[in-house]
């Protein structure tokens, strides 16, 4: 009869303190929540905004662009290229972020297919015209933008 | 040295191009080529009998007199040097809202300022102004060589990647310039 007794109050105890926390904790998130109304403006919006941009997965695109160039090229010379031309433009921190990789590259097309961020797409192909001025390549013709990879070997794959 | 421009302008398919050392306008294989001439402040301007694009090129705050003579035979003027590079310029910002002209940005010398870490603060303040719509802005290439002459795509990644807006980019390379040729009588699409 004891043991039942011991045993009954320490589950009490325990479904007490469980309550208590449970309190505890709702009070807790009410109060953020009444502060989080309270100061909810532009700015605190443009923050939060932001903060879950950031946290977005970053979606990679597929570049499908015609490099026209006299002397002959190969796949790890594009890289080779364009990692210096981007690093040159934007610095290393831009270039780890847009991680730009040139994955395909055609010789009969002259087309190349180039991975990179998203929100980079734009730099690649500044990079590539500086490219250009440097007398590199003669033509750098943008010519699609894909979500994937086989959409955009696809493309670069077809004169 | 025109016919491989030509052939890149058709690679890339410009079909008008506006070039500084022309007579009189052209068509080579299907390209319109029509000339430019160079306003000069100093002197007094006299209209030029053959069709133009008459551009005023303002570099420095004090090459930007727009004396009535000028307004009058003016088509565009084309911004760069240290109106690019500072924005302290606050009167020559003003002026260019107030005359109303086109403002012509040469995309060759952008570059070049970006590949030498140079300030853009008052190319910001003009695009800033193109994007409140107080004033319009054409990109031209300002190609020198062959080289320098880029894809329209490459410009409108140029122009996004300084600030502008989408819209606001492609009105700068498409509608804009045709724009200043069709006030100037000179048809047709950049």
């Amino acid at each position: 009869m004891e043991l039942l007794e011991v045993g009954s109050l320490v589950v009490a105890l325990v479904a007490l303190t469980l309550a208590i926390l449970t309190l505890t904790r709702l009070v807790v998130l009410e109060r953020r929540i009444k502060h989080l109304l309270a100061n909810l403006n532009t700015k605190v919006l443009k923050q939060f905004v932001k903060r879950f941009e950031k946290q977005k997965k970053h979606k990679n695109r597929y570049l499908v662009v015609k490099l026209v160039t006299s002397r002959g090229t190969s796949l790890s010379e594009l890289q080779k290229y364009l990692d210096e031309a981007f690093i040159g433009l934007y610095g290393k921190k831009s270039y780890s972020e847009a991680s730009p990789k040139v994955l395909y590259y055609n010789e009969k097309t002259l087309k190349s297919v180039i991975r990179v961020r998203s929100h980079h797409r734009w730099s690649v192909l500044l990079a590539l015209a500086y490219l250009e001025r440097k007398e590199i390549f003669s033509n750098v013709c943008p010519e699609r933008i894909t979500g994937t990879y086989r959409k955009a070997k696809k493309y670069a794959e077809i004169a | 040295m025109l016919g491989q421009l030509i052939e890149k302008a058709l690679v890339y398919a410009y079909s008008v191009i506006v070039l500084q050392d022309l007579t009189d306008i052209k068509t080579l294989n299907n390209v319109r080529l029509i000339p430019r001439t160079i306003i000069d402040y100093g002197n007094n301007p006299q209209p030029a009998k053959s069709k133009s694009l008459k551009v005023l090129v303002a570099r420095a705050p004090e090459e930007l007199k727009l004396s009535n003579q000028v307004l009058r035979v003016l088509s565009a003027i084309e911004v760069g040097g240290k109106l690019l590079t500072d924005a302290r310029y606050r009167k020559s910002y003003v002026k260019l809202v107030n005359v109303r002209k086109p403002v012509i940005l040469n995309a060759s010398e952008i570059m070049d300022m970006i590949l030498s870490g140079k300030d853009l603060s008052g190319l910001n303040t003009l695009l800033n102004l193109y994007e409140r719509s107080q004033i319009t802005i054409a990109l031209g290439s300002g190609a020198r060589s062959l080289s320098e002459m880029h894809h329209p795509i490459t410009y409108y990644a140029l122009l996004l990647e300084l600030g502008l807006s989408e819209a606001k980019a492609f009105s700068a390379l498409t509608a804009n310039p045709a724009s200043i040729l069709r006030e100037v009588g000179l048809n047709g699409a950049t």
